[in-house]
């Protein structure tokens, strides 16, 4: 139960839908932020309960009353004049006159009334509320004023406070709540994201691959899109219902979009901060560190690891510019000097004398360095073909003996049946050693390079007619249909005959030993875009449970038994020749479909 | 009735002792030398109708000899090599010897090639003295054209009529290469039509009349992806 907990927990579908989730609840708080807007309920009354302690009682309603009640004093006259005394009691006086709406005429009223705002040291002052200071104009010092509002007046502000308060409060709870569960997944998915489980690898995909910089870019550019698009899709305030509501359509919308894209952007922030490549993986990063590490190779030596004459080169190089440099500078310095400007040019013809003796022996060692190397390569190439040639006749010499030996023994009168057996396998198996010998001098010498050819202009339409008119009989006799596909001209290649023909004829050979019987075989000639292409297709006797690389591999037969004729080289020798003769030879191989496909470049006629 | 002495060169002493046992159990008298210059000598103080020659030898070369052999004498020489390059083959009967064969041979096509040098050599005689006008020859090769008859050393060939006709058109030109389409049109004096495979054909046939090893034949070759010729020699 554990365990599954926690495998869940590193799901990918759990992953998608806690960061749905947090986008579509951060969506919902700015929507539920939106409604606030637009609504006329004053925010305060989210956290102030009591009417007479918000702002909104002390700007409004008291500010109002201040200035009256002040006004009506020192006899300004004002357009809400009128309203005076609307909701409270007051009463002011500069010791002549006394203005107010109490009936007996004194401030006593406001002795028992703890709301009361009143003039002390020349602010209006509200004993609720000490840091209360407000006047609207210098107030004299002979002037006292009380104002207290009523209760009624109190009671009815209050209950429509507690009307907003009613309305506002759940949906301040439920943007708490929905925002205290949005972090507590963006918690979960700050920890689980890169994981498939907890002792996972951390996995970056192609966006944490993306160069951080150029990422932070398109990041920017989305987010001043999205603020663009928000900022134009602000009514004001007093704008239609309507208008509201596509507002809120729009914003909600864009708002989705930005946090999907700042959510993805946040978590490839994490994954990279994780897998310690935020810094690494940027452009600037790799550019600056790219120059610097191209200069930090030419000074430890990496740069010139394998060509020490060259590092010598360079030092000598970079010796030479810098104190020509200083000369051209003392030459200036010391023009002031007359005499001594002469001294830095001579200095420079030293330096210039030396740099090049200096290169001109660095160069000769190059020089000696690269002729030997073709020597050396020019030794390998003659060995090779010693080789090759002392080899073949070690071989050829011993078998030569074999041969004719068993054929004086068969030719020995008196022996018995059971040993004139055994002299015919002997002449089998040397025949077809001899076979194979010559099967693979052939090879060693055409993938060795060290084929002697007679590269001439040979029509390969004709050499496959020949090939097939010189292997008639055999075709007759094998039980195949041939079914040939040749162009009606001719098609001109470069080529040595000899070779390609060998080429045909192992081709052939293989299918007469490996099709099926029965099954049509295909040899097919087209030219296209300079190219002429052999194709030869069988359908195989027997399984090929091998694929292209294998059967091409030397001594690779096509049945297991390896008892048939047969060196095992035929296409080898095939691929060989192709590739001496400048062809492309491409195998390939269908269920039971053997397909070869000879390319060569055709000559313009 | 042949009691023709062969000299066998080699530098190996068992294949030298095969062949000088095959040459006998044929009825010829094999001589051995086992490197050039006693090959030589022998020449010198025996009397010699073919040299069956190495060409990878100490002292002397097979080459070499070869080259001495002919500034004094006209025997046949077949050269033995393990080199088998054509370029080695082109070499060898530059220099002047009459055949060549590569190691490992076949025994029985080394004593076809020995009786076909030593038919040519002792009963055709010199070739010159019978060039006639209508006669053709070329190395072992005599084409009758009044007797619209083939003989290869000697020995006449029954050889078809259209057989006939292909190796008097290439022994009338040999050493140029011909196509079967030119092939055809002379020798059939038709359009051609499928030239190329009744040609090849009809080749084959010729070649298994006239060479001792159609596989690797001697006279009639096919210049493959251009046409067929008969060697000259």
């Amino acid at each position: 139960m554990d365990t599954k907990l926690k495998s869940f927990k590193y799901a990918m579908t759990f992953k998608v839908i806690a960061f749905l989730l947090i986008a579509i609840s951060l969506t919902t708080i700015v929507l539920e932020f939106q409604y606030l807007l637009f609504s006329d309920i004053p925010l305060e009354s989210i956290l102030v309960s009591r009417y007479k302690d918000s702002n909104e009682f002390l700007q409004n309603d008291a500010r109002r009353a201040i200035i009256l009640v002040t006004d009506s004093i020192s006899d300004k006259q004002s357009s809400l004049a009128n309203t005076l005394g609307e909701g409270y009691y007051y009463y002011i006086s500069n010791g002549e006159t006394v203005i107010t709406n109490l009936a007996d005429g004194t401030a006593d009223f406001f002795q028992s009334n703890k709301d009361t705002f009143l003039i002390k040291e020349g602010y209006w002052q509200y004993q609720n509320n000490t840091s209360y200071y407000y006047r609207p104009d210098y107030i004299p010092d002979n002037v006292s004023g009380y104002i207290a509002f009523s209760n009624d007046y109190l009671v009815n502000k209050q209950n429509e406070w507690n009307g907003y308060r009613n309305e506002v409060l759940p949906i301040v709870y439920g943007v708490f709540g929905t925002l205290a569960g949005s972090l507590l997944l963006l918690i979960y998915l700050t920890v689980v994201v890169g994981k498939s489980h907890r002792q996972g690898e951390l996995h970056l995909n192609w966006l944490d691959r993306i160069p951080f910089d150029v990422l932070s870019l398109i990041y920017l550019m989305i987010a001043t899109g999205c603020a663009l698009v928000i900022s134009n899709a602000i009514p004001y305030q007093y704008a239609y219902v309507s208008l509201k509501l596509t507002s809120m359509i729009i914003i909600g919308t864009v708002t989705f979009i930005f946090l999907i894209f700042s959510g993805i952007f946040y978590l490839t922030l994490v994954k990279r901060i994780k897998g310690k490549t935020l810094g690494k993986n940027t452009i600037v990063f790799k550019l600056l560190f790219g120059i610097f590490d191209y200069f930090r190779s030419l000074f430890d030596g990496r740069q010139f690891k394998a060509n020490k004459l060259t590092e010598q080169l360079f030092y000598r190089q970079m010796l030479f510019i810098t104190l020509s440099f200083l000369m051209v500078l003392l030459t200036f310095i010391f023009l002031l000097v007359p005499p001594l400007f002469l001294f830095p040019p001579l200095a420079e013809v030293f330096l210039i004398y030396f740099y090049v003796k200096g290169n001109r022996k660095t160069f000769t060692a190059i020089d000696r360095g690269f002729n030997e190397s073709i020597e050396d390569q020019m030794r390998a190439e003659r060995l090779k073909i010693q080789l090759v040639t002392n080899v073949s006749h070690d071989l050829k010499t011993p078998l030569t003996s074999i041969i004719s030996y068993v054929d004086l023994l068969s030719k020995e009168e008196g022996l018995s049946e059971n040993a004139m057996d055994y002299v015919r396998i002997l002449a089998d198996k040397s025949e077809r050693l001899k076979n194979i010998v010559s099967d693979l001098f052939d090879l060693a010498k055409s993938t060795s390079g060290n084929i002697q050819l007679q590269m001439e202009t040979i029509d390969i339409k004709r050499l496959v007619e020949q090939t097939l008119a010189d292997m008639s009989d055999e075709i007759e006799r094998s039980n195949l249909q041939f079914k040939t596909k040749l162009p009606g001209h001719a098609v001109m290649i470069n080529a040595d005959g000899q070779k390609l023909y060998r080429v045909l004829q192992n081709l052939l050979g293989n299918t007469l030993k490996y099709a099926l019987a029965g099954t049509r075989v295909f040899v097919e000639l087209d030219e296209m875009e300079g190219k002429a292409i052999v194709t030869l297709k069988n359908t195989s006797s027997y399984e090929m449970n091998f694929n292209e690389a294998e059967i091409m591999q030397r001594f690779t037969r096509g049945d297991d038994s390896r008892s048939t004729e047969g060196s095992g080289l035929g296409l080898s020798i095939a691929e060989s020749f192709t590739h001496v003769c400048g062809g492309d030879f491409n195998l390939q191989i269908d269920g039971d479909l053997f397909k070869v496909k000879l390319t060569f470049n055709t000559l313009e006629v | 009735m042949s009691q023709e002495n062969i000299l066998v060169v080699d530098d190996d002493p068992e294949i030298a002792r095969a062949i000088s046992k095959l040459l006998s159990i044929e009825g010829y008298t094999p001589y051995l030398a086992y490197n050039g210059l006693e090959a030589l000598d022998i020449i010198m103080t025996e009397e010699v109708q073919l040299i069956i020659l190495d060409v990878m030898m100490p002292k002397l070369d097979g080459l070499s000899t070869t080259m001495k052999i002919r500034e004094k004498k006209n025997i046949p020489i077949i050269i033995l090599s393990a080199k088998s390059e054509e370029s080695d083959k082109i070499l060898g009967l530059s220099m002047g010897a009459d055949d060549y064969i590569t190691k490992p041979f076949s025994p029985p096509e080394l004593i076809a090639r020995v009786k076909s040098q030593l038919r040519r050599y002792l009963t055709l005689g010199d070739a010159n003295s019978m060039s006639l006008e209508q006669i053709l020859i070329n190395g072992s090769l005599k084409l009758d054209l009044e007797g619209m008859q083939l003989y290869v050393d000697g020995e006449p060939i029954k050889l078809t009529a259209k057989e006939l006709k292909i190796m008097e058109l290439l022994m009338s030109n040999v050493g140029i290469v011909f196509s079967a389409e030119k092939i055809y049109e002379r020798v059939w004096n038709e359009k051609p039509y499928a030239a190329e495979n009744t040609v090849m054909v009809h080749i084959r046939r010729i070649r298994e009349k006239i060479e001792i090893n159609p596989k690797d034949p001697k006279y009639l070759k096919v210049v493959w992806g251009i046409g067929y010729k008969i060697e000259k020699f």
